[in-house]
């Protein structure tokens, strides 16, 4: 791939805002660093599957898998086990790994497309369109579609959301990154207040009702939503994980990458479209969950390097390591109440990001 | 600099959601709201102590006729009628005087007091009424083995009132009543359920109202073989029936539940009878107070104050549903008594509270500091206990009268 030269000038130059400097001082063995985030995610698997505020032996959680893997290992094990392993404690589990590789890379991506270390999924526009619908059907009580209602309004709106924003950065031609950051950060706050406009229409139960999910849950998490959503999310993966070669280009400047052979635009569009995707398909089951987009690339960015072809994945993984953990507690913690997903994600992330950035500024002055 | 800034822009939505949410966790998990009640009580528990005697010797009395009623045939009810009436006009009266004797107008009901005092002399009655027809139900039971959640505490209170309470394994945050519902595991807000923990409870049946979720929730106790029979969400005077005969039906025990719902609408129909004797009715504002907002409520409110004889303020002057009133709106609106639930005063500190919030105490009701506080669950959860709570709020409304017609 042509990617090469250009690649070997980034990493010569260390110019751009996207990559923090004292991210290229510590770049860890790649060995090393893959084996923590897989080794981490299996853990986290398992542990997933294992606890819970209903008690199953974890000989017995094991047998079923194998069982429903289509392999029998002569274990019993009740229905009633099997309804909360198979059917609760599994799908939640694959859905918070999804949303969370899904909320990590969109993150990177859109942190190297703005080339701003601050920008997250919520940036373009995704989480508040969906909030803005989820808050609409339920002050006009719309339940028409049953379970799939505030899913699939969650859906539509944040992606309509997004497109009306990309629309307007690329009025005259030519899409203005910078433009769209801007105007993402301007529709955020519009929507913002229009939400707690409609809020004040609701009565007390509906009230809790969004706010609930403006905070992120994956307790309803069920097949359907694996089904429906998980596609979505592993496309959207999929793409902008291809995408890492063109955002190292960007990360030069537009206008450079487009001499070196980048179609800009087109770049562009697919990979807010993919992170619109991969953030709106999760907030449509998840709700909106904070922090994770904005964190996991920094977290990984230390140990990786600023490669996007590295970074992404392990953003990925990393994302999805945060939201298993704070889902366990969401679920364990105030059982046999539920705690809220965004409560544990901020409660996690926020130590972890002040950690990082007081590490990174000591490093970067130890160096300098 | 510039990115710091607009960085600033984009968090500030989820912090002030996560603000929000704390805040909300905070209140519903600290929910155990019947402390708040008692304590609120407990500053003018004292002054009222009288008039609360003559209400109960009243009410109990009432209710005593009422539940007797059951079991009298269809033609007797005008004698029964009449004798409540008069009993309440006796109240009125003497409610009036010591209402002018406490110099405040504030009327106060309390739940953990007045109300379950009140509520024993009901449950008596229903006991005595009950232990007559064991003959006519004796055949039905609830199934043995039958482990039930209930979310919300309407449908809660419904429970007890059928006497299946040893069957609740759980409920949910706001089942605060009666007292021994508190004591059951508590699952949270209804609205943000834990499929998992709810299985380890290994529940038979879960009844909750449409409100109750997330869906997929639902669908996975479902799946799990657990019954999950939702309500509608009810604001007519036939609520109470509507729900006793629903819970009854999935219960198993539907004649019981019969018994229990035509109790109900025999005390509803004692309470509302009389209740045409306003002369003046009054302009009633139910509001829901919190801490840095007010607002007024929807059909619930509407329902019972003008069941209750009152004019329900707010919709006269075109204030529909769930709304936030600004303090202009609140002049405009010019109520000649507040209505308030007795968490809700609580939380903003009092009466006192209560008229430091910006509006409050420039309306007719503000000047004149009348607010008449009742339990919220009692006044607008309409269980068992609604025509006990109209008749309740119709009672204060007439000391307010009379207080109005004195001065």
């Amino acid at each position: 791939m042509a990617a090469n030269g250009p690649l070997a000038r980034i990493r010569a130059r260390r110019l751009e805002l996207a990559v923090p400097v004292e991210a290229q001082l510590s770049s860890l063995p790649g060995p090393l660093v893959w084996g923590a985030l897989w080794g981490g995610l299996l853990c986290l698997v398992l542990v997933n599957l294992a606890l819970g505020a209903f008690d199953v032996e974890l000989l017995r959680v094991i047998g079923l898998l194998f069982d429903k893997a289509g392999i029998g290992l002569g274990i019993e094990y009740t229905a009633r086990e099997e309804a909360v392993v198979w059917a609760i404690r599994t799908p939640r589990m694959v859905m918070a790994a999804l949303v969370g590789a899904g909320l990590g890379i969109s993150g990177a991506a859109l942190q190297g497309l703005f080339r701003n270390p601050l920008a997250d999924p919520s940036l373009i526009g995704v989480s508040s369109g969906a909030a803005f619908a989820v808050t609409l059907t339920v002050v006009l009580g719309i339940s028409g579609w049953g379970m799939f209602a505030q899913p699939v309004a969650a859906f539509v709106g944040g992606l309509t959301l997004t497109l009306l924003i990309y629309a307007f950065a690329r009025r005259g031609g030519r899409a203005q990154m910078a433009t769209m950051l801007l105007a993402g950060i301007a529709i955020n706050a519009l929507l913002g207040a229009a939400i707690s406009f409609l809020l004040s229409f609701s009565d007390n139960d509906e009230l809790r009702d969004i706010v609930f999910w403006l905070l992120g849950s994956l307790a309803g998490s069920v097949w359907d939503y694996v089904y429906s959503a998980g596609p979505l999310i592993l496309a959207a993966v999929a793409l902008l994980v291809r995408q890492a070669g063109a955002l190292n280009l960007l990360t030069l400047g537009e206008a450079e990458a487009r001499h070196l052979g980048l179609r800009v635009q087109r770049t562009q569009l697919l990979i807010v479209g993919a992170a619109a995707l991969a953030t709106g398909a999760g907030v449509a089951v998840a709700g909106v969950v904070g922090f994770i987009g904005l964190i996991a690339p920094h977290m990984v960015r230390l140990a990786v390097g600023p490669d996007h072809r590295r970074l992404m994945p392990a953003s990925a993984l990393a994302g999805a390591i945060l939201v298993l953990g704070a889902d366990l507690g969401a679920r364990t913690l105030a059982a046999p109440a539920e705690m809220q997903l965004g409560v544990l994600t901020a409660i996690i992330g926020t130590p972890v990001f002040l950690f990082l950035i007081a590490r990174a500024r000591r490093s970067l002055a130890m160096s300098g | 600099m510039r990115l710091l800034t607009s960085r600033c822009g984009s968090l500030g939505l989820p912090a002030v959601w996560a603000l929000l949410g704390a805040a909300l966790l905070i209140v519903g998990c600290g929910g155990d709201e019947e402390q708040a009640v008692a304590q609120a009580v407990g500053a003018q528990a004292q002054q009222q102590a009288t008039e609360q005697v003559v209400e109960q010797a009243g009410e109990s009395e009432e209710a005593a006729a009422a539940s007797q009623s059951a079991n009298q045939t269809e033609d007797e009810p005008e004698a029964q009628e009449a004798t409540g009436a008069d009993a309440a006009a006796e109240q009125g009266e003497e409610e009036g005087q010591s209402a002018d004797e406490t110099e405040q107008a504030a009327v106060q009901a309390d739940e953990d007091q007045e109300s379950e005092e009140q509520v024993d002399g009901q449950a008596q009655a229903a006991e005595a009424q009950q232990s007559e027809e064991v003959g006519e139900t004796a055949g039905e039971a609830v199934a043995e083995g039958t482990r039930l959640i209930t979310l919300f505490g309407d449908l809660t209170e419904i429970v007890y009132a059928l006497e299946a309470e040893e069957y609740l394994v759980a409920r949910d945050t706001s089942s605060i009543y009666p007292a021994a519902a508190a004591e059951l595991p508590n699952l949270g807000f209804a609205g943000a359920l834990n499929a998992e923990a709810i299985l380890a409870l290994t529940p038979t049946l879960v009844i909750g109202r449409e409100l109750a979720g997330p869906e997929g929730v639902l669908e996975q106790l479902r799946e799990a073989g657990v019954e999950v029979v939702l309500l509608d969400e009810l604001t007519g005077l036939d609520a109470p029936q509507i729900k006793i005969r629903a819970i009854g039906a999935a219960l198993g025990i539907p004649q019981r539940a019969e018994a229990l719902a035509q109790d109900v609408e025999r005390r509803l129909a004692g309470v509302t009878a009389e209740l045409e004797e306003h002369e003046r009715p009054l302009r009633v504002l139910l509001l829901y107070v919190r801490r840095g907002g007010i607002q007024q409520t929807g059909d619930h409110a509407r329902t019972i104050i003008e069941t209750a004889g009152g004019i329900d303020a707010a919709a006269e002057a075109g204030v529909e549903g769930w709304q936030a009133l600004t303090p202009e709106a609140l002049v405009a609106i010019d109520p000649e008594v507040y209505l308030v639930l007795d968490l809700g005063l609580e939380v903003v500190g009092g009466i006192e509270g209560l008229m430091e919030i910006p509006g409050v105490a420039e309306t007719r009701a503000g000047r004149a500091q009348r607010v008449i506080s009742m339990p919220d669950l009692y006044l607008l959860g309409f269980g068992p206990r609604l025509p006990e709570a109209i008749a309740d709020l119709s009672a204060y409304l007439r000391a307010v009268e009379a207080e109005i017609g004195s001065g």
